[in-house]
């Protein structure tokens, strides 16, 4: 039973086709990766399916439910987060407040109760600095909780992105080059992070383009080539295929 | 109690300060005004400062509020309580009717379209005067009474306009600390992230709309009854810039940062009147020089200057503690 | 009939004058992204440097000439001490800054020329012409003539003059233009000269047909601002159509039902296209990108 289903996916941008008929489905419980050459449609891809752009035709599931149409706020609800290629963390905020951000579907005070800190709110807001210091813990910030987001080195930015999300608790984590703009050993710590993440019984998304890092922990690679499906299989398998060889070299 | 000990510090300030100079121009005249300005540019910062909806429009909320006030009390004989409740029920229904499609707009759409509205309204309360009094408004409010005691004297007014200022701020500070406060911050952070946590951004934009709408309103007919009348001009498109300039000022998204702003600006006038003609070029000198230089505003960048030096400090007691 | 073609005149002149104001608005837009909220304050400093000018007794062609150049120094004086200097500046802030240099403005002419109204004399002889039973004066054709050349200019300008290529790349990429070598301050100055300058013309153009003070800026920027938002952002033809269908909308719409809401029937125009299509008439939906 597949968590996420893509059927038919397409979205073109005035006459530019950006994915064209792309079918995949993600298993339950397994680090399942996107590659493919500068311009592929990977991003786009992620952008699909969280509805940020809307498709020009195809359909979506999760968890058997058609989310095609539904906003990005409630496909979230259902349990969808993701990191972004360039980083969205609330620069207004300190670390620990961004990633109680991440809390609000686990949490329900709205505007008038907050405003007179009902006693609930009081309970409530506990709860969530509770909740977040854990996710803070799991991705190795917890020291940095009362700094501001502002004040931090990109990398740990790019942490601070990972733990917003977990804070969620979701089924499936979209992950857009995490990656990116790290040394090798930050590089090593995400390798083990995410490979925590999925032992913790969350479904990674994964687009990198760090060839090591994705041969290393994934279960499915999936090769896209100018918004289409190139190849699909285990990491040994793409590595001997001479499709994505020739993608990857150039010769189209 | 540490998160409201500057709150209480204020609350202690403003409520004493009349009771120790009860008959001091400034404290009874032009306090009234600082304090109803406080009010607004609180409410006005939860829109602009909290979730970064810039509105250019928020004096026709006030002006609602007022003008409610003084047509239901005098043309259809309502008591004052009652006139409050119809001003807030139109605010409202018109606030929320306006928010969704208003904040769909973004960065000078959103600008252009609250500046429509404000101006919009402004117009109908010169134009229609069958129903507002024209350019020369309505007087006679009846007074304000609580519980049947008449608020009568300026000094009473001090009270009230003290009471419902601080409780804006203090609503205001608790939304910051909640989920609901995050939830804007978010929104003002990035608003693609915030959807992807779940937020419904639509949603949150809204609410925070209205509720500041809502307080704007019942400042405006707390105003119209100190004043005894109404009239446009208190609620025209300078206002709503004066209002900005004021939460700009002291620094957008901090509570005491729109305090500070809306106090400095309200006395500023006084301050000003021996320039007479050179007050309006002043205020626009103002405005132009803290957004250049000093854009996190005046009360934000010290506030982050005593942290910035606190932190030097611990860095400093750290390292001597190493070595 | 006759009523309607007499709107529909007065609508055009002060059309006119709303597209010089938008064309002056999405020039400045064009190259650095500022909605600039003092542009209104270029067409009263025009129209009130041209009026008193002439009262000190400069030949009128010598005084428009001068005015639209002390205009233009104004111009540039925003772009170089208040634009240039706010790096860190957001959209927000750049609302607020031009708004306080509008007011800033304001404030000036109120020191220098007093809140009393002022007219200037009609360029030519202005014996009114009749259509019909609709009149025209001599000075509306001025307006709109004036303004239809000066669209032509800055088109030309525009699409065929290296320093009009040069302002357009800054608008489309900064960064690249630099690369190339493109001086972008020097062009980001020209853009505000010379919006300031347009600006001053649709003052001097204006000021025998309505009255001026020093706060008449005000309306006629906010007016130009709806035209430039109507007509599509950034577009600058767009602009010119959106202040030409505003002018005569709101014309239309005072007579007949009231002209003291004829500004309120300009703004709620602009609300109904905020609300269903905020890209204007002419303008492009943009994508927003992650």
């Amino acid at each position: 039973m597949p968590l996420l289903e893509v059927k038919g996916l397409e979205k073109s941008f005035g006459g530019l086709k950006a994915i064209t008929d792309l079918s995949f489905s993600v298993p339950e419980g397994q680090i399942f990766s996107i590659i493919g050459p500068n311009g592929a449609g990977k991003t786009t891809l992620f952008n699909l399916l969280t509805n940020i752009y809307k498709p020009t035709k195809g359909s979506i599931f999760f968890n058997k439910k058609d989310i095609t149409k539904l906003p990005p706020f409630k496909i979230a609800a259902l349990g969808i987060s993701r990191t972004f290629q360039n980083l969205q963390v609330f620069m207004n905020m300190n670390v620990v407040e961004n990633v109680m951000v991440g809390c609000h579907l686990r949490s329900k005070s709205g505007l008038f109760a907050s405003a007179f800190r009902l006693p609930s709110v009081i309970a409530e807001e506990k709860r969530v600095r509770d909740m977040a210091l854990e996710a803070l813990e799991f991705c190795g910030l917890k020291d940095y909780s009362s700094q501001p987001a502002s004040a931090l080195p990109y990398g740990i930015l790019k942490k601070l992105e990972i733990a917003r999300a977990l804070a969620s608790k979701p089924r499936l984590l979209l992950m857009d080059e995490p990656a990116a703009g790290l040394n090798d050993t930050e590089t090593m710590e995400l390798c083990r992070l995410i490979e925590a993440i999925r032992d913790s019984g969350i479904t990674v998304l994964l687009v990198e383009h760090n060839m090591g890092l994705v041969m290393e922990i994934s279960q499915t690679v999936l090769v896209l080539n100018y918004g289409r499906l190139l190849a699909k299989g285990s990491p040994r398998d793409i590595q001997k295929n001479p499709e994505v060889i020739a993608a990857y070299l150039g010769e189209g | 109690m540490k998160r409201l000990l500057g709150f209480y510090i204020f609350s202690f300030i403003t409520l004493v300060l009349p009771i120790l100079f009860p008959d001091n121009y400034y404290v009874t005249v032009v306090g009234l005004t600082v304090l109803i300005n406080i009010s607004l540019a609180v409410s006005l910062n939860l829109l602009m400062g909290y979730a970064g909806q810039i509105s250019l429009g928020h004096a026709a909320f006030f002006g609602l509020g007022a003008y409610s006030s003084a047509i239901f009390t005098i043309k259809y004989g309502f008591n004052p309580w009652t006139a409050i409740f119809f001003g807030l029920l139109i605010v409202f229904l018109l606030s929320y009717i306006l928010s969704r499609p208003i904040l769909k707009l973004k960065g000078h759409y959103l600008a252009m379209a609250t500046l429509g509205l404000g101006i919009i309204v402004h117009i109908f309360f010169v134009q229609a005067d069958e129903i507002t009094g024209g350019p020369d408004g309505i007087s006679g409010l009846p007074t304000l009474s609580i519980f049947g005691f008449p608020i009568d004297t300026d000094l009473k007014w001090y009270f009230i306009f003290a009471i419902f200022m601080l409780i804006t701020v203090l609503l205001s500070l608790n939304i910051a600390d909640s989920r609901a406060g995050r939830a804007l911050s978010a929104v003002h952070g990035s608003e693609i992230a915030a959807q992807m946590m779940g937020i419904d951004t639509a949603k949150v934009k809204s609410h925070i709309f209205v509720f500041s709408a809502l307080i704007a309103c019942i400042a405006g007919s707390l105003f119209a009854h100190q004043q005894n009348f109404v009239s446009p001009e208190s609620f025209s498109f300078f206002f709503s810039i004066e209002l900005v300039t004021m939460v700009v000022l002291g620094g957008l998204g901090s509570t005491f940062g729109a305090v500070v702003g809306a106090f400095i600006l309200s006395i500023l006038p006084e301050l000003l009147i021996v320039f007479e003609d050179f007050e309006v070029l002043i205020f626009g000198a103002i405005l132009m020089t803290i957004m250049i230089f000093l854009p996190d505003g005046l009360f934000v960048a010290i506030k982050n200057k005593i942290a910035f030096l606190a932190f030097k400090r611990s860095q400093k007691e750290v390292a001597n503690a190493t070595s | 009939m006759d009523q309607l073609l007499q709107f529909f005149i007065s609508g055009l002149t002060v059309g006119s004058i709303y597209a010089l104001v938008a064309l002056g608005f999405s020039i400045i837009y064009n190259a650095s992204d500022v909605v600039n909220f003092a542009q209104g304050e270029f067409v009263m400093i025009g129209a009130m440097s041209a009026i008193f000018m002439l009262k000190a007794g400069i030949p009128y062609p010598l005084a428009i000439f001068l005015a639209i150049l002390i205009s233009a120094t104004v111009g540039l004086c925003l772009e170089k001490f208040a634009i240039e200097p706010a790096k860190r500046a957001t959209v927000v802030s750049t609302i607020i800054i031009t708004i306080g240099a509008s007011i800033f403005l304001r404030g000036a002419a109120l020191l220098i020329w007093g809140k009393d109204i002022y007219g200037l004399p009609p360029f030519t002889d202005n014996t009114p012409i009749h259509i019909g039973r609709a009149t025209m004066l001599p000075q509306n054709l001025w307006v709109m003539l004036g303004t239809a050349f000066l669209v032509i200019v800055v088109r030309y300008f525009f699409d065929k003059t290296r320093v009009g290529k040069a302002i357009l790349a800054c608008s489309y990429n900064k960064k690249a233009a630099y690369l190339v070598g493109i001086n972008v301050k020097t062009m980001l100055l020209i853009a505000y000269g010379l919006s300031a300058a347009l600006g001053a013309v649709a003052g001097v153009l204006i000021a025998p047909i309505t009255f001026m003070t020093y706060g008449a800026g005000v309306m006629l920027g906010l007016k130009g601002f709806c035209a430039a938002i109507l007509g599509g952002m950034g577009n600058s033809m767009g602009a010119v159509l959106g202040g030409l269908i505003l002018g005569i909308v709101e014309t239309v719409g005072a007579g007949f039902i009231s002209s003291g809401y004829k500004d309120a029937i300009a703004f709620f125009v602009i609300l109904l296209v905020l609300f269903f299509k905020p890209s204007g008439i002419l303008g492009k939906g943009e994508v927003e990108r992650v």
